[in-house]
């Protein structure tokens, strides 16, 4: 090589980009001229300048910031959500299927279900405070507006009444939880009625439709879901199963304290087994 | 028919992996959309973009560069209409202190000694002047000086052949040269050199060529 070939292997040079042959060409002829190997030596300088001003590794290097993390994680797991989801539907049409031409009812239950259940008695178990504590439906409702971005509807349970609620979630969902003490509240241990409502929209929480309830136990607590359009409630108690199914599937529906939306509960009548005189 | 473990191991591997290359693609988004707002919402775009297909990234390869190539294609597609917007103003004079730069022998820059200036650059200076680059040579400076990819890496990762990136890093790297001399003249760091005489800036791959057919 000699001088005029000088600038274009400068850089792939100085970035490391040739092999022995081709250095072993170009630092003979740095060798004999000082002229290229001053100018080698200033662009090498240059260049770890701005590596070492710039580079994104040193100490005041800009870093993603926790928000940015915390919303990719979410975004993963709405993600793995929502390919879940696509996979229990496909499940779940299986299912169908099989019950169709099996012509017997098959309690076929996904994995999905069982977990929300789960999860809102585990919640419901822990008895973390309330943090609205207030007899009155409306006061209450008043208090979540906002705070979700479904519409949450109090209702009241004969024999029980309304103590409060708190934000509180089903595994990855945002949930309203309402408590309810029961009728014996005077009690050292008065029973305590949970109610988690939240929003789905993409139908994807395998819930029956409201009249039909599921129950199933979990934690020592009996767990009843169903859904009202795109809201699922689930009633967490330590109720006898026919007080629940009693409880929420028999009582006369109340007239809403405002226009009937998708999300408007069922009306809720219970006699806790407690109170109940023997059949 | 359910295989949930096969994809959730993919999917947490991905998201360890991803999340040790944040700050790197975070950093390269500030520099190329120039505001932290912006710089989020394109490293969001991009890993959820890399979640989606990571089945298509094939094992072994440089997951690095794969998250680089989806990041510059995100900023190119969905970015850059801004920027071309906005440049629609500034191209001409851009354009014009390119060709000027361009015109003049590439290596008189290293013919003044004075040039030692850039032992006083600040941080801020670099990384103003790298901004400053139109968004073609900007993206090769990023690429080869901030994130140290090899020219193969770079090459993959814009999808142009190895001649381009080297051309473009070239003109890149003396355009940054050129505007940080600019920063420190006007800070009176240093003083205006006399002006050089036109020289002759000749095709980087032309080298080669010649090597090959001597």
């Amino acid at each position: 090589m000699d001088c005029r070939d000088l600038p274009h292997v400068l850089y792939p040079l100085l970035d490391g980009e040739y092999g022995p042959e081709e250095r072993v060409e170009i630092e003979d002829h740095l060798a004999s001229c000082a002229e290229c190997a001053r100018k080698v030596n200033l662009e090498s300088k240059f260049r770890d300048i701005v590596r070492a001003k710039a580079s994104p590794r040193r100490p005041s290097g800009p870093k993603a910031s926790s928000g940015l993390k915390r919303r990719l994680m979410a975004g993963f797991r709405q993600e793995r959500q929502r390919r879940t989801q696509q996979r229990l539907w496909r499940v779940g049409a299986v299912a169908a299927v099989a019950i169709a031409a099996g012509g017997s009812y098959a309690h076929w239950r996904s994995p999905s279900r069982n977990s929300y259940q789960d999860d809102a008695a585990a919640h419901h178990a822990k008895g973390l405070p309330l943090e609205i504590k207030d007899a009155e439906p409306a006061h209450v409702e008043a208090w979540f507006g906002g705070k979700l971005d479904h519409r949450v509807a109090v209702p009241q349970l004969a024999d029980f009444h309304l103590a409060g609620a708190r934000l509180s979630n089903v595994r990855e969902r945002q949930a309203a939880y309402i408590r309810y003490d029961g009728a014996g509240a005077l009690s050292p241990s008065p029973r305590r009625v949970g109610l988690f409502v939240f929003g789905d929209a993409e139908r994807s929480v395998d819930a029956p439709a409201y009249p039909s309830i599921e129950l199933e136990q979990h934690r020592g607590y009996n767990v009843a879901i169903w859904r009202e359009g795109e809201i699922v409630y689930q009633l967490v108690s330590d109720l006898q199963e026919d007080d629940i199914r009693r409880m929420v599937t028999s009582g006369a529906r109340a007239t809403p304290r405002r226009p009937a939306t998708a999300a408007s509960p069922p009306e809720l009548n219970v006699q806790p087994a407690s109170l109940r005189q023997g059949p | 028919m359910l295989d949930f473990r096969q994809n959730n191991r993919t999917k947490s591997e991905f998201e360890e992996l991803a999340l040790s290359h944040l700050d790197p693609l975070y950093s390269a988004a500030l520099r190329l959309t120039k505001n932290e707002r912006d710089a989020e919402d394109l490293v969001q775009d991009t890993c959820m973009r890399a979640y989606r297909f990571f089945d298509k990234f094939e094992r072994g390869t440089n997951i690095k560069a794969w998250l680089f190539k989806i990041l510059t294609n995100t900023f190119i597609n969905r970015y850059r209409r801004k920027v071309k917007e906005r440049s629609v103003v500034e191209g001409v004079e851009r354009e014009s202190v390119h060709d000027q730069f361009v015109s003049r022998d590439a290596t008189d820059f290293a013919a003044n000694p004075e040039q030692y200036f850039f032992d006083r650059l600040l941080s801020d200076d670099v990384l103003r002047a790298i901004d400053a680059l139109p968004i073609d040579f900007r993206l090769v400076v990023i690429l080869a000086d901030l994130q140290e990819f090899s020219y193969k890496e770079i090459a993959e990762i814009l999808e142009c052949p190895v001649g381009t990136v080297m051309s473009r890093l070239f003109r890149g790297r003396k355009l940054l040269q050129k505007t940080l001399r600019e920063y420190a003249e006007g800070q009176g760091v240093l003083s205006k050199p006399a002006e050089a005489g036109d020289g002759q800036v000749s095709v980087l791959e032309e080298y080669r060529r010649r090597k090959k057919t001597a």
